[in-house]
């Protein structure tokens, strides 16, 4: 490795260079977050053995703008950029590779961790030491060894670009090229939700000092398993032998008059109102508060590629996880800036849409055509009955459909709609009858063992030996599952691209197949049409056999879709 | 005829008298030794080591690539499943030790096994070339525990390893 003090001036246009950024004293809980630490260096490797460092913040821009007509390799590239654009105006670039996300995009489901080293080791048969990362917590200048560590970080970054490019097939490049990369920059580019924490400190009192009535309120610890066991099964609950909800709520069902059972229910409000407590209590907002332009928000790390099926994830705090269908209370307190409003687009039935065209099932390529409601014509096509939205049969349904296209079993239908297996395994059947094209695209995804698509051809790998029902669902869920992340992120990424209006690009958050955006108030109708167009364009160019709506809802807080 | 190499005797652990003891098997005489972690409820049975879950993705993983995992020679760090007592860790190190004496690879399979001998995490070595202070041999390489991928773990990791020092071995057999 050769490292040099400044960068050659006749780097080749289209070019691949790495680079690498580290900062000294960044705080573990926001790292990915401009906000803490102090620059410590950026290392830039041109070729396998050359690599340049430079240590001084100021040089950063003039750096970049050398580097502009070259390819930029980043390992995460979402965290450089972010530090980076502390000190340069980076905007969006096509000439980038990045070489976690690529690597995601090329393994999912195949490998399980994706970090630098994991890379080194798998196309450079080399260890590659991160234990001198922890030190750049605590120090403030650079040695011979933080010199030596950031400048390999560079070379192996571009190293494994070069293998990359050799096992890269077509289809990755696409993802990359038309999902992820678009993706990437809009994500760089989100603004963080804006958070009324009174509200929310007070919901937090309320679920404790509920939380806390209901455990004075029992004669037993609801937290202890055992006691509770030991105490309802003296009370009438015959049989229990674990704590589980799934059990309680069998054995309320079962033994509705028994003494225990008031005592079970009870323990369940609780269990539902401590785990409350304790997830969206008080340090959901001290960890993770930030103030923009005085504007109490939480900026939480999207990640562009997480999961196996190749859906966005959340973390830091998570917001894909805040309850929504028992309570708004939470996704009250997220609310719109003075003077703006919370916009929410949200793909009507994205998912069986998806289906109807990967599949193409006759009988439901008609029923979205017509416009008719999927729930109420599976009512009418399995059990002859007419119903209509508010029928809770059609509320039975959805598990149904989910469940017949993500491979669940009857047990697992069973529990869902709290029938025997027998019953469940007729509905399946019935099902699968009326519905032969679904039942056809089932037993092909049944048969894949190496790997599933998404419709734009993401891969996600199966595990031949999963004896699990487990692979059976990824073989069935993550082409559906994949390929409405995939259109979500088209979606978001196209109005980034698009963005035109005279203020930044106000998207906060991606929830499933949700966007979620905070616009001034003036614009909201203007910018409601804009996003409902960019997300209808770029479901019909991916399944043109279906027609898709978008409900757009907008109002003061996230929880104005409903 | 019999395959004396392959006649093993059930013996008692010294160190803790346990009797389901499982000793190393295959060909003594072969230049790559396979090490896995304890052996499991399938390989008391047999008094055999790598003939449970491990085993058998790894004889068919090996197959895939051309290798007939009964030519090889085989054993656990633990004769015995583990338990608290120390010394019969070191003891069952101490027959790896001998068993690894003029092999010309080792492939050490699962966290304990590279832990021990290695004092390196698995994740952070699997499919490249490690040292160890107790062992010597021209290759020795990583490989997670091949039964985790009936745990919800990928296959990937696991087969790259073994692909990778199938290609490493070609020359020894």
């Amino acid at each position: 490795m050769n490292i040099h003090p400044y960068i050659p001036r006749d780097l080749p246009r289209n070019s691949y260079v790495a680079i690498d950024t580290e900062i000294f004293g960044m705080n573990d809980k926001t790292l990915h977050r401009p906000t803490s630490g102090k620059f410590a260096c950026m290392t830039i490797a041109t070729s396998a053995e050359d690599v340049y460092i430079m240590q001084d913040e100021t040089e950063i821009k003039l750096y970049l703008q050398h580097l502009q007509d070259c390819i930029w390799v980043m390992h995460n590239a979402k965290f450089d950029i972010t530090q980076l654009r502390r000190w340069a105006d980076i905007p969006p670039r096509k000439k980038l590779w990045d070489t976690l996300l690529i690597e995601r995009i090329m393994w999912g489901g195949y490998f399980d961790t994706f970090g630098l080293n994991d890379l080194s080791r798998r196309y450079l048969d080399e260890y590659l030491e991160k234990e001198t990362r922890d030190e750049f917590k605590t120090v403030t200048t650079m040695d011979e060894k933080r010199v030596e560590y950031a400048c390999r970080d560079a070379i192996n970054t571009w190293r494994i670009c070069e293998a990359q490019k050799k096992v890269m097939t077509k289809s990755d490049w696409k993802i990359w090229d038309e999902v992820d990369r678009p993706a990437l920059w809009a994500v760089l580019d989100f603004k963080g939700m804006a958070i009324d924490v009174d509200k929310w400190m007070e919901i937090a009192r309320d679920n404790k000092q509920r939380a806390d009535e209901l455990k004075a309120s029992l004669p037993f610890n609801p937290d202890s398993p055992k006691q509770v066991v030991t105490y309802l099964s003296q009370r009438g609950f015959k049989g229990i032998d674990k704590a589980q909800a799934d059990i309680l709520k069998k054995l309320i069902k079962k033994y509705p008059n028994a003494e225990a059972t008031p005592l079970a229910k009870a323990q369940q409000e609780y269990k539902m109102y401590a785990k409350r407590a304790s997830t969206y209590g008080a340090t959901f907002i001290s960890d993770h508060l930030e103030y923009d332009d005085g504007v109490p928000t939480i900026y939480p790390d999207w990640e562009v590629t997480k999961a196996l099926t190749g859906r966005m994830a959340c973390s830091s705090p998570n917001l894909q996880n805040i309850p929504a269908r028992d309570t708004k209370i939470f996704r009250e307190c997220f609310i719109a800036r003075p003077g703006h409003k919370i916009i929410v687009w949200d793909y009507s039935a994205q998912e069986p849409l998806i289906t109807a065209h990967i599949s193409q099932d006759k009988r439901l390529l008609e029923i979205f055509r017509s416009g008719k409601d999927v729930y109420c014509e599976m009512a009418l096509d399995i059990h002859g009955k007419v119903i209509d939205k508010s029928d809770p049969m059609r509320t039975a349904m959805k598990p149904i459909f989910l469940g017949a296209t993500y491979g669940l079993s009857k047990y697992g239908l069973a529990k869902r709609l709290e029938c025997n297996a027998d019953e469940a395994e007729y509905l399946l059947e019935k099902f699968f009858k009326k519905y032969s094209g679904v039942a056809a695209y089932v037993q092909r995804q049944q048969r894949e063992k190496k790997y599933v698509t998404t419709i734009l051809g993401r891969k996600s790998w199966l595990n031949s030996y999963d004896e699990s029902n487990k692979g059976e669902r990824n073989s069935l869920n993550s082409p559906i599952q994949g390929s409405a992340g995939d259109m979500t992120k088209q979606a978001f990424a196209k109005m980034h691209k698009e963005w035109d209006f005279d203020f930044p690009f106000a998207v906060v958050g991606i929830i499933h197949d949700e966007v979620v955006a905070d616009v001034p108030e003036y614009a909201v109708e203007e910018v409601k049409k804009f996003g409902e167009r960019c997300a209808i364009e770029v479901a019909e160019a991916m399944c043109p056999s279906v027609p898709f709506k978008v409900g757009t809802y907008s109002g003061e807080s996230w929880a104005c879709k409903e | 005829m019999s395959d004396w190499d392959n006649i093993q005797t059930i013996y008692n652990c010294p160190v803790c008298g346990r009797e389901d003891c499982v000793p190393a098997s295959g060909v003594s005489t072969s230049p790559v030794l396979i090490v896995g972690e304890f052996p499991g409820a399938e390989e008391i049975k047999y008094g055999e080591p790598l003939v449970g879950a491990t085993g058998r993705v790894l004889r068919t993983e090996l197959a895939y690539l051309g290798i007939d995992m009964r030519g090889l020679r085989l054993c656990n760090l633990w004769l015995h499943e583990p338990n608290k007592n120390e010394k019969c860790l070191e003891y069952g190190a101490s027959k790896v030790i001998e068993e690894a004496k003029g092999r010309k690879a080792i492939l050490l399979v699962g966290s304990d096994a590279v832990e021990y001998f290695c004092n390196m995490k698995v994740s952070k070595v699997a499919g490249i070339s490690v040292t160890s202070p107790y062992l010597s041999a021209p290759l020795i390489m990583a490989c997670p525990n091949p039964a985790l991928v009936f745990k919800g773990s990928s296959v990937g990791e696991m087969r790259l390893a073994l692909q990778k020092f199938a290609k490493r071995i070609e020359e020894y057999l």
